[in-house]
């Protein structure tokens, strides 16, 4: 007996002394938590920061966004990460709410499709979401002999959520994919079909696939696919991007007339943004001059209650980074970096309440 | 020998039992108050639209039958699969085999019990989905599939609700069998041998008395394993699909979502104002009713088929039907022993092979450096060890056992030695079968916003504390009913001789308590194994955090959760696969540590055993 309790006070007192060394160095700690899009980013951030600031930990939870906002509205992370604006079921809190970076969702096919340009109409029929009446007519732009051409088509769903698009001019058929799990990107997508982001669970129709990489198996091993992706994840040899457009009344336009990449169809960084700033998604129709309509903006916020009124200098310090020198992982992780409007706008939120000056932690 | 200590003692041993045991009361009101009081708004408004409508959120639409049916579908599926696999497999372990082969087979079983369903899970998505989508699904779906509907296979890259059923029946199975060989262990040897005598064949033996012998205690397993299947989340949706809206399956080869699942996906996207957030608990609400229809039906069942027993047996001994039967009886034993074993084994030889790559791949780091996501050249990826999980995982289970423990075993104790009969123990023993059975991420969100958001001053928010609290509310109703069960088998004689001897109700206590330590111990292990293989409440409570923890207050990493992250959310990183297969392997071996650690203890708990 004196034996095996010897044996357990030893053990007793060598975990205590392994807590005791790895808690001995005194750090800042800043806990991220929510959104699961911001979760990677914010992972890389975390580690390059440490880099420069050893003494400031920040430790990063994911989630989802309700989750982030769930709890750095009741005080219980610093920094609460979302992808989607603070909505009014959301609990109430004095928050500072800062645009990180920016998110875009391209429409892809495989790149022997000859569909180029889709209308916001034939989306929604394609992904039968919210869910329509067929058959649905609208335009199309697709390739005929190497020339896009505008058709108008009908369209109708037939046997296992096969999608055709008839005129007398063209006779395709698509195969939609969607994502089968929870996915910010399949969430951004509904929220622009829906027409705002009361579409909290993207009730899409499709052919289920796993994560960003089954899509992109998906889009380039299937002829008829037709699928959505992040921007990071585009492989311009296999797949094209598609367009979205409206209808003027004589041909199809890019939607806002955003800018795109005329060879793969990609919309270029600063349409994003600017669609992303101008939360294109969560108006009725999208309409931001010059934007990109699928595209976000992803945040973190701060409860000022929480934190006595003020930002923390070390947080403080942290959110400026992650603005400006930051912003250089952001297409690492598959994001599409802020434009300086969003970063000065940025910087001055965080200043206007930070406590700088002020004792340090 | 009766001095005013004892007094004393006696007097705060029933006052802490009874307390704790109205403690457990509390908690279940307050646990089951929480979920109906979050779904009250749902059913107020829907109604029986809950029920009907299909699933469409953008229309307002809230029907959970797609995910009920789904639930259904996977968990009888499961039980299909499970009940002959296991009476068999158990029938065979205990009077085929010899007792080495059985002792042999019984610690695997043990070990089996222990790994993380997260473990299975992703067994299940990265082996089984691909098997069944590429060969299974198709070979089966162009024959039987022709003319049978349910078996028609429809082209998929995603899970299924066969997938999602094998990967339930070889996470339910050891539990299982282990209630079951325990069961069929535990019948009398008199009756057997008589039996035997009058010239029965061993197969005659078992089907007309042990078997309806130990009929009762087979159920309890089945109901046990059923609620574990009804109940589990994160690896029925790493590979049920899972089909985004809800659709019920049409056939064992459409993806479908069950209800934990529709549960998981969408409840970290809500905060408590909006009313899908209602919808989501009348979905945990109506799980729980069908896991208390299991309990009454196998209550039921047990009450009809007491009467197996009395009815008259005849045998024909060694006629040729007798033989025949015989032989068939132990075909079928053979073959699924060689099914059980031959899955589990490479199942494990899977992850010893892959996890044994990954860590010969990280190197040694992976045991002293902490986990993190940093960039790399064209992409981010992992780089690190595992150290923070690992110490999360061990300091985040054993302190929920700390916790669970005293309660647990005090409640055990109440129910058998102060209130055996009346309304307070059946309904404490009802809580504690009903809590077994609510969905783990059902205790992540009430363990939130309990122990996170309302006690954030003592628990320090999202933290070690916060997780073992809200893991031991999770283990403890097993801790209490195991130790009820192990109470009840210290023969009465021995409690006699203490009163015989002038102690006190303690004193007898203190004696049934050592009598049945062994018993305990491996109760404690199997709860400490839980704790230690649950993710949902860890993600919504405890972090997982990249750090080790500083403190009780601090967030804590966590093998389980890390898992179901890198292969879930995260296998598109550079080596998260890797770090997945190493966590596997180690929470594995950790498994293996623990229950020779628990079989020592136990050796020596023995000798107070008479």
């Amino acid at each position: 007996m004196p034996k095996a309790k010897l044996i357990t006070i030893a053990l007793a007192l060598i975990l205590v002394l392994a807590l005791h060394v790895i808690s001995t160095r005194r750090v800042s700690t800043i806990l991220v938590s929510g959104s699961t899009s911001v979760e990677p980013l914010m992972c890389v951030w975390a580690y390059a920061y440490s880099r420069i600031k050893p003494d400031v930990r920040i430790d990063v939870y994911g989630g989802g966004s309700g989750k982030g906002i769930l709890q750095v509205g009741s005080g219980v992370v610093e920094l609460g990460a979302h992808s989607r604006p603070i909505l009014d079921e959301d609990p109430p809190f004095n928050n500072v709410t800062i645009a990180l970076a920016n998110d875009a969702v391209l429409i892809v096919v495989n790149k022997k499709m000859p569909l180029i340009g889709v209308t916001r109409k034939a989306l929604q029929a394609i992904f039968n979401y919210p869910p329509q009446e067929y058959p649905v007519e609208t335009w199309i732009r697709v390739l005929l002999d190497d020339k896009p051409v505008d058709v108008k088509v009908t369209i109708e769903r037939g046997h296992e959520g096969l999608i055709f698009m008839r005129s007398n001019l063209v006779n395709l058929t698509l195969r939609p994919y969607i994502r089968s799990e929870a996915s910010g990107t399949a969430e951004t997508l509904a929220a622009f079909l829906y027409g705002s982001w009361k579409a909290k669970w993207s009730g899409l129709q499709g052919m289920g696939v796993s994560g960003n990489e089954g899509m992109r198996r998906a889009v380039e091993e299937d002829d008829i696919a037709i699928g959505f992706l992040a921007k990071a994840i585009f492989n311009p040899a296999r797949m094209r991007a598609l367009l979205i457009m409206v209808w003027n009344g004589t041909m199809l336009i890019p939607y806002n007339g955003y800018d795109y990449d005329s060879t793969t169809g990609v919309p270029t960084d600063e349409s994003i943004a600017k669609g992303a700033q101008g939360m294109a998604l969560i108006k009725e129709h999208g309409r931001v001059p010059g934007g990109y309509p699928i595209a976000r903006e992803l945040y973190v916020s701060l409860n000022l209650d929480a934190l006595e009124g003020r930002i923390p200098k070390y947080i403080a310090d942290f959110l400026t980074w992650c603005l400006t020198e930051g912003q250089e992982f952001v297409e690492l992780v598959g994001y599409v970096r802020l434009n300086e409007e969003q970063v000065s706008k940025g910087l001055e939120l965080v200043e206007a309440h930070c406590s700088c000056g002020g004792e340090d932690m | 020998m009766k001095s005013r200590t004892d007094l004393l003692m006696d007097r705060m041993f029933k006052l802490i039992s009874s307390s704790l045991a109205i403690l457990v009361i509390i908690m279940f009101t307050l646990m089951m108050g929480y979920i109906v009081y979050n779904s009250l708004p749902a059913m107020a408004k829907l109604g029986v639209r809950l029920l009907t409508d299909p699933w469409l959120p953008a229309n307002e639409k809230y029907g959970l039958a797609p995910s009920i049916i789904a639930t259904l579908a996977i968990s009888l599926l499961t039980m299909t699969f499970v009940i002959p696999l296991s009476l068999l497999f158990s029938i065979y372990v205990v009077f085929y085999c010899s007792s080495k082969v059985r002792d042999a087979i019984r610690v695997l079983v043990e070990i089996l019990a222990g790994i993380p369903s997260v473990v299975y899970g992703a067994w299940g998505l990265y082996f089984l989905v691909p098997l069944i989508n590429q060969y299974i699904g198709p070979m089966i779906g162009s024959s039987l599939g022709r003319w049978i509907p349910i078996f028609s296979f429809i082209p998929s890259a995603t899970g299924n609700v066969l997938s999602a059923s094998l990967v339930l029946t070889v996470m339910v199975l050891p539990i299982v069998v282990f209630s079951e060989v325990e069961f069929l262990l535990s019948v009398p040897k008199d009756y057997i041998e008589a039996s035997l005598a009058i010239g029965a064949t061993k197969w005659q033996m078992v089907k007309t008395v042990a078997l309806p012998v130990a009929f009762p205690g087979i159920m309890t397993g089945l109901v046990l394993g059923f609620g574990r299947a009804v109940g589990e989340t994160m690896a029925v949706s790493m590979v049920c699909g899972p089909s985004m809206p809800p659709k019920s399956p049409i056939s064992i080869f459409s993806p479908s979502t069950p209800i934990t699942t529709l549960i998981l996906m969408n409840i970290g996207s809500l905060s408590p104002g909006f009313f899908e957030w209602n919808v989501l608990f009348s979905a945990s609400l109506l799980l729980l009713l069908i896991s208390s229809a299991g309990v009454l039906f196998s209550a039921k069942m047990k009450k009809g088929l007491r009467l197996v027993r009395a009815r008259n047996i005849s045998y024909v001994p060694h006629g040729r039907l007798a033989v025949m039967e015989e032989s068939l009886a132990r075909c079928l034993m053979i073959v699924s022993c060689a099914i059980v074993i031959g899955v589990l084994f490479l199942i494990l030889a899977i992850f010893l092979v892959k996890g044994l790559t990954a860590l010969v791949k990280l190197g040694p780091q992976l045991i002293y450096e902490c986990l993190r996501l940093m960039p790399m050249d064209g992409g981010i990826g992992f780089r690190g060890g595992l150290l923070n999980d690992i110490i999360g995982s061990l300091l985040l289970s054993s302190l929920a056992l700390l916790f669970a423990l005293p309660i647990g075993i005090m409640t055990g104790i109440y129910l058998v030695e102060y209130s055996r009969r009346g309304f307070i123990p059946a309904f404490i023993r009802y809580s504690c079968n009903i809590m077994t059975f609510i969905p783990s991420i059902v205790y992540g969100v009430v363990g939130f916003s309990v122990f996170v958001v309302s006690l954030k001053a003592i628990t320090g928010g999202i933290s070690l504390l916060s997780g073992a609290l809200t893991m031991s509310l999770m283990i403890f109703p097993y801790v209490a009913r195991s130790t009820e069960e192990a109470l009840l088998t210290v023969p009465s004689s021995i409690k006699e001789a203490v009163y015989a001897l002038g102690g006190r109700k303690y004193h007898a206590i203190v004696v049934a308590l050592k009598q049945s330590s062994p018993t305990l111990v491996a109760a404690s292990l199997v709860a400490l194994l839980r704790a230690m293989s649950e993710s949902a409440p860890v993600i919504l409570t405890a972090g997982p955090s990249y750090y080790p923890p500083s403190d009780l207050w601090s967030p804590i990493g966590n093998l389980a959760a890390r898992i179901y992250l890198l292969g879930m959310e995260y296998s598109k990183y550079e080596g998260a696969l890797d770090y997945m297969y190493a966590s596997c392997l180690i929470i594995l071996f950790l498994i293996l540590i623990l229950d020779v650690v628990a079989r020592l203890i136990s050796r020596r708990l023995r000798r107070y055993v008479i």
